[in-house]
């Protein structure tokens, strides 16, 4: 038996546009207001009317009428259906303010019917939407227990339900697809003005007055199960926005908001089995347009409190240039997950991910200030080693190892040669050597003779002479 | 008998010396002290280690070398922790070194150069952020932060030792030999007299000890081998001439 929940969001077209409490606002649909917010509601602004009505019923040009926006409606609805992914994977987006999950299949993960309608429902309040929830045996059932008060059911089999019987018909006019137009009407001139009236009626009279697709959708709202449908494809990207509605000025006051965002996003991740690298949060302005701030990790992961304490680090050298009323967050290029082999009886001493010191350097000093030691095989000193922003793999071969230094100077260092003597802070003494190191030949010749000379102190010095210019420099500090 | 002094000599902020040279048998840690665990790393010199009221270094705590000009020749006496260090799969932090360690020597040694990671922070709080994060994070097996001759706070120098008691990353800092004259709240302080040749100025659990000498390991060869000469002369440590050829 299938069980299918409803999620309507009846103020969808108000709620996907940016907030604003203070001033009221309706959204407009061919002259007609289609929503409105609590406070144009409360000046007797109802869905309906029309615009002009609308703009009679407040003073002084102070209502804000929008144009509805169906783009931003449908993308908002494909961004709670990948939140809703993280509950169950098959599910649908239905008309346009619906999204219908069939629950029947991961009841038993939640246990209860009402502690997950609970889970949801809060999920969704904290995040400013209005929520009707319906639950039904199949899709027609779940969509018109929406629409009523009744609480939610664990069995889902509730046509008798005396809140549904008592829906009115007129109710089925705002299916599309389904012309009840003509046949509703007929009804209602018969005295048939409610759903219960409706299915009182023997089902083979309904076909033979009402035509065919009434019948039919009956039969389809009567059934006890629903052809259930392909799985859910989370798309390989994920967006999310929030929109705060009020404005801010500070960067600290983002990471509530941050936070929020963050979590949806490694619900997502989680459920699709996916990890990311780099995310991007856009901050809207209150004046239109937005700030970007691009956030990398050196390793794909989704831990929300990773990506919170980067994104926190980074954003701290991070002056607002305006006021922020919004932030979108974006991951693009996400990665399979790569699963770590964990060894029960190794070292347990790490508290936290080997790279996330790495990442929280990179977010405060900058990408440049932390780097790796890479060797590369090469004769000359200076090129045989480099430091690099990717890790590099690991080395492996034994090198020479005998009078090299431990630190490099950055540059050879000329040192001078008085009577027979050579001074570097002092004369130096020549304690090994030489050895020759030759190179370079490609392009411009290089011949080295290198000794190890010991300062005043006793401190080791690595040493040559160029043989082209007969110069003296020294290049490292033995250990 | 109720020893007046007992009580005080039993808090864990009170600084004991010691009289032995056996450090376990003779050392007595009150229970709140900061140092949860003896874990000492054996400094892979004999005559240091004998001296070393732990055996070695400490693991709990700050390590704070005193050190004239930038501190390069005291990392060689870290070069045997580091070969050991360098078998856990962590990080080997070096927080603005004066110059690159040799990537092939370390390689050579044994030491996994995958694993070293060159932070240069831009100013000091940086400095201090970036060490306090290295030490605080349980990624790193060593952190290695040259502090240079800027003045610091005890308040700051203390947030470091604080930070490195929390957990077993060998943490040592370079300073200037002129913070010397400086209160520090690091359980071991040396101040480096020349090559290889060190004092200890404060150790937790024993007493200063000064000049102590470090024999070179037989990396460097006191005698010079003479296959080639070069063409000058030039003094060696035997009094032979070095004459390089043409």
């Amino acid at each position: 038996m299938s069980l299918w929940l409803c999620l309507r969001f009846p103020l969808l077209s108000i709620e996907c546009l940016p907030p604003d409490i203070n001033r009221p606002a309706a959204v407009v649909e061919a002259q007609r207001v289609i929503a409105a917010n609590e406070l144009a509601l409360t000046l007797g602004i109802k869905p309906g009317q029309s615009s002009s009505t609308a703009r009679a019923l407040v003073a002084d040009g102070e209502l804000k009428l929008l144009n509805r926006d169906n783009a931003r409606e449908q993308q908002l609805i494909e961004q709670l259906k990948c939140w809703a992914y993280g509950f169950t994977p098959t599910l649908e987006s239905w008309h346009d303010d619906t999204i219908l999950l069939e629950v029947g299949s991961c009841l038993k993960l939640y246990r209860d019917i009402n502690r997950l309608t609970d889970v949801l429902t809060r999920k969704l309040t904290r995040r400013g939407f209005t929520v009707a929830t319906g639950l039904g045996s199949n899709r027609w059932l779940a969509w018109l227990m929406s629409h009523t008060d009744s609480p939610i059911t664990a069995s889902g089999d509730n046509k008798e339900d005396p809140s549904l019987t008592a829906l009115p018909l007129r109710l089925l006019l705002s299916i599309p697809g389904n012309n009840f137009q003509q046949p509703i009407e007929r009804l209602a001139k018969a005295g048939i003005q409610t759903l219960g009236q409706l299915l009182a009626l023997p089902p083979s009279s309904i076909a033979q007055r009402c035509g065919k697709p009434l019948h039919n959708w009956l039969q389809a709202l009567t059934a006890s199960s629903d052809r259930l449908t392909a799985d859910f494809q989370p798309p390989q990207r994920f967006a999310d926005y929030l929109w705060f509605g009020f404005e801010i000025r500070h960067s600290n006051e983002l990471h509530p908001a941050m936070e929020q965002l963050l979590e949806g996003l490694a619900g997502f991740l989680t459920s699709a089995q996916l990890t990311t690298a780099t995310i991007d949060w856009h901050l809207l302005r209150t004046q239109g347009g937005f700030q970007t701030l691009r956030v990398r990790s050196s390793e794909a992961h989704r831990s929300p409190e990773r990506w919170l304490k980067l994104s926190c680090l980074q954003l701290e050298h991070y002056p607002l240039e305006e006021d922020i009323e919004g932030l979108a967050l974006y991951a693009s290029s996400l990665q399979e997950e790569v699963v770590h082999e964990v060894d029960l009886f190794g070292d347990n001493r790490l508290s936290e991910p080997l790279y996330s010191l790495v990442d929280r350097l990179r977010a405060r000093l900058g990408l440049q200030a932390v780097r790796y030691l890479g060797v590369r095989e090469a004769h000359l000193p200076e090129f045989s080693q480099l430091l690099t922003e990717e890790q590099p793999c690991p080395a492996g071969f034994a090198t020479y190892a005998k009078q090299r230094p431990f630190w490099l100077l950055e540059e050879p260092h000329p040192i001078r040669a008085w009577n027979d003597q050579l001074f570097w802070n002092g004369p130096l003494t020549l304690i090994h050597g030489p050895e020759r190191i030759e190179d370079n030949w490609w392009e411009q010749p290089i011949s080295r003779d290198y000794y190890v000379a010991s300062t005043e102190e006793g401190q080791p010095i690595w040493i040559f002479k160029n043989r082209h210019t007969q110069r003296w420099y020294v290049q490292g500090v033995l250990p | 008998m109720y020893d007046p002094l007992e009580p005080i000599i039993s808090r864990s902020d009170t600084w004991r010396g010691m009289e032995s040279n056996h450090p376990l048998q003779t050392l007595r840690i009150s229970a709140n002290s900061d140092w949860h665990a003896l874990d000492v790393l054996p400094t892979g010199f004999d005559a240091l280690d004998n001296q070393l009221a732990l055996g070695g270094w400490p693991m709990m705590g700050c390590i704070e070398f005193l050190t004239d000009g930038n501190g390069m020749g005291a990392m060689g006496l870290m070069l045997p922790t580091m070969e050991k260090l360098g078998t856990q799969p962590r990080w080997l932090a070096f927080i603005a070194p004066p110059n690159t360690p040799y990537a092939p020597l370390l390689a050579a040694r044994g030491i996994p150069t995958e694993q070293v990671l060159i932070v240069h922070p831009k100013n000091r709080e940086e400095l201090l952020w970036a060490t306090e994060q290295a030490i605080r994070s349980t990624t790193c097996s060593a952190v290695f932060s040259w502090l240079g001759a800027a003045d610091y706070r005890y308040a700051e120098l203390r947030r470091l030792q604080l930070a490195a008691t929390e957990n077993d990353t060998l943490s040592v800092v370079f300073r200037h030999r002129e913070a010397a004259e400086k209160h520090t709240p690091a359980c071991l302080r040396l101040m480096s007299r020349g090559y290889r040749r060190i004092d200890i100025l404060k150790q937790r659990g024993g007493k200063p000890i000064s000049d102590i000498v470090i024999e070179p390991d037989n990396d460097v060869p006191t005698q010079p081998q003479l296959w080639e000469l070069p063409s000058e002369t030039f003094r060696t440590r035997t009094g032979h001439y070095l004459t390089p050829v043409a």
